[in-house]
């Protein structure tokens, strides 16, 4: 994992997941964020791992997966462009339930949690705007794990 | 052509001959057949219309039409789900098959003349709209985008994976795909399809868009599209109900105050959008 390239405020706006931050809550946040690049099969986080990072993807996919025993990993969902990987840094125990893991080359902005965590506790708009967007996220991959159980493509009967 | 002869006609399957098999996937098949020998040509299909197949002996069933091919031959991709279903997936080459149509409203493909488009297809949904994806390759504008969303179960299950390949290089479109499951062996795109919506590069309120699927998953996909920008009459869904008679005579295909074998299966999207909340249909 290539490190320690620090963000300017205006490339966080320029994300999906944060566009139209206020410019004062992304210089806040720039300051706990460095962009990572990781290669084909390289992992962002770890099942059971502590959850001291998130991300959001500039380029690449990510597999959000599983390890089954005898089958191998299985992919729940995978996260792209613009896209939030990780949101367990914001809930007790804050320890990864999943595996992330890239699928190709993947450039991502990696948010050291506990600098998010004490920043957003400084500062309520920050906290309103990230949680805000942290919520939509969860919102959306929930609506879209409910609609993959339906199995609406599987045998009518 | 007698009086009796004209109004029985609708209603008589012309004999047809299959003369492709090609397996799409563990359950379905696409068929190519010609009429047989001595046999008119029934007429040719506009895109996103139907035919009643049948399967001698065993049943009918409506089927869309999924190509046109030289002399008069026509395809349909057909999903072994049922006795009828299943009694058409066993049809080889040689075999003979009933051919009732075409019937319905297909896609208003005139709607698109100067529009970014977006096919959107969930499972055997990508049949119907094959045709439209051959218009928009033959009928090519310059500064058009042409965005195919293609959702399936598995990998394994997605149809048509040779002509994905091929419309991935044709100039002007571009192929997006998403399973709902996978393994580390499928390196592409993992979720439901309307995830792909959001990553669209057209102009949203001069883009069409073409929907076929389970119909949930039309819901979902009509509403994420109308999220993006889409103008709701600008999205076209393929309905699907319980078609027999494919005449509008005896109300099987009923949804509302339409009949899906008459007044579609292709209609706009605020034609259906109020009916899709229905329970009771």
């Amino acid at each position: 994992m290539n490190q320690n390239i620090r963000i300017e405020p205006s490339r966080l706006a320029a994300t999906r997941f944060l566009s139209g931050l206020p410019e004062q809550s992304a210089t806040t946040l720039s300051a706990c964020a460095r962009e990572i690049t990781i290669g084909r099969g390289g992992f962002l986080a770890h099942e059971s791992r502590t959850a001291d990072e998130f991300f959001v993807i500039e380029r690449g996919l990510v597999a959000i997966e599983l390890l089954a025993p005898g089958r191998g990993p299985l992919i729940v969902a995978t996260v792209g462009k613009g896209q939030l990987v990780g949101w367990s840094w914001l809930f007790s125990p804050r320890i990864w339930h999943f595996d992330a893991v890239a699928l190709e080359l993947t450039q991502a902005i990696a948010f050291d949690a506990e600098a998010v965590r004490q920043a957003c506790d400084a500062d309520p708009e920050l906290r309103h705007e990230l949680t805000g967007r942290v919520a939509r996220a969860m919102s959306l991959r929930l609506e879209g794990i409910q609609i993959q159980l339906l199995d609406l493509y599987g045998s009518p009967s | 052509m007698s009086l009796r002869d004209s109004i029985a006609a609708p209603m008589v399957p012309v004999r047809y001959r299959v003369v492709e098999r090609r397996r799409e996937t563990h359950d379905t098949v696409t068929l190519t057949s010609v009429p047989d020998a001595g046999v008119d040509a029934l007429e040719e299909p506009r895109p996103g219309q139907f035919h009643m197949l049948s399967a001698f002996g065993v049943g009918e069933v409506p089927i869309s039409v999924s190509g046109v091919g030289p002399q008069g031959g026509i395809e349909h991709t057909v999903r072994a789900v049922g006795a009828n279903t299943e009694a058409l997936d066993a049809l080889s080459a040689g075999d003979a098959v009933g051919v009732r149509g075409p019937f319905g409203r297909g896609w208003h493909l005139d709607g698109a003349a100067g529009m970014d488009v977006v096919v959107l297809a969930g499972g055997i949904g990508l049949a119907p709209l094959r045709p439209v994806i051959q218009h928009l390759i033959e009928q090519r504008e310059e500064n058009r985008s042409v965005r195919l969303l293609v959702g399936a179960r598995r990998s394994e299950e997605l149809s048509f994976t040779s002509d994905l390949a091929a419309w991935s290089e044709a100039p002007g479109i571009e192929v997006a795909v998403t399973v709902d499951s996978a393994t580390r062996e499928w390196s592409g795109r993992v979720g439901v399809v309307t995830n792909l919506v959001e990553d669209l590069d057209v102009d949203a309120p001069r883009t069409v868009a073409f929907v076929c699927g389970p119909e949930v998953m039309m819901r979902f996909s009509a509403r994420a599209l109308i999220e993006f920008g889409l103008l709701p009459e600008k999205i076209q869904l393929s309905a699907e109900r319980n078609m027999k008679c494919a005449i509008a005579h005896c109300g099987h295909c009923q949804y509302g105050p339409l009949l899906i074998c008459r007044d579609g299966p292709v209609f706009d999207y605020p034609e259906l959008c109020e009916l899709m909340e229905v329970r009771e249909l």
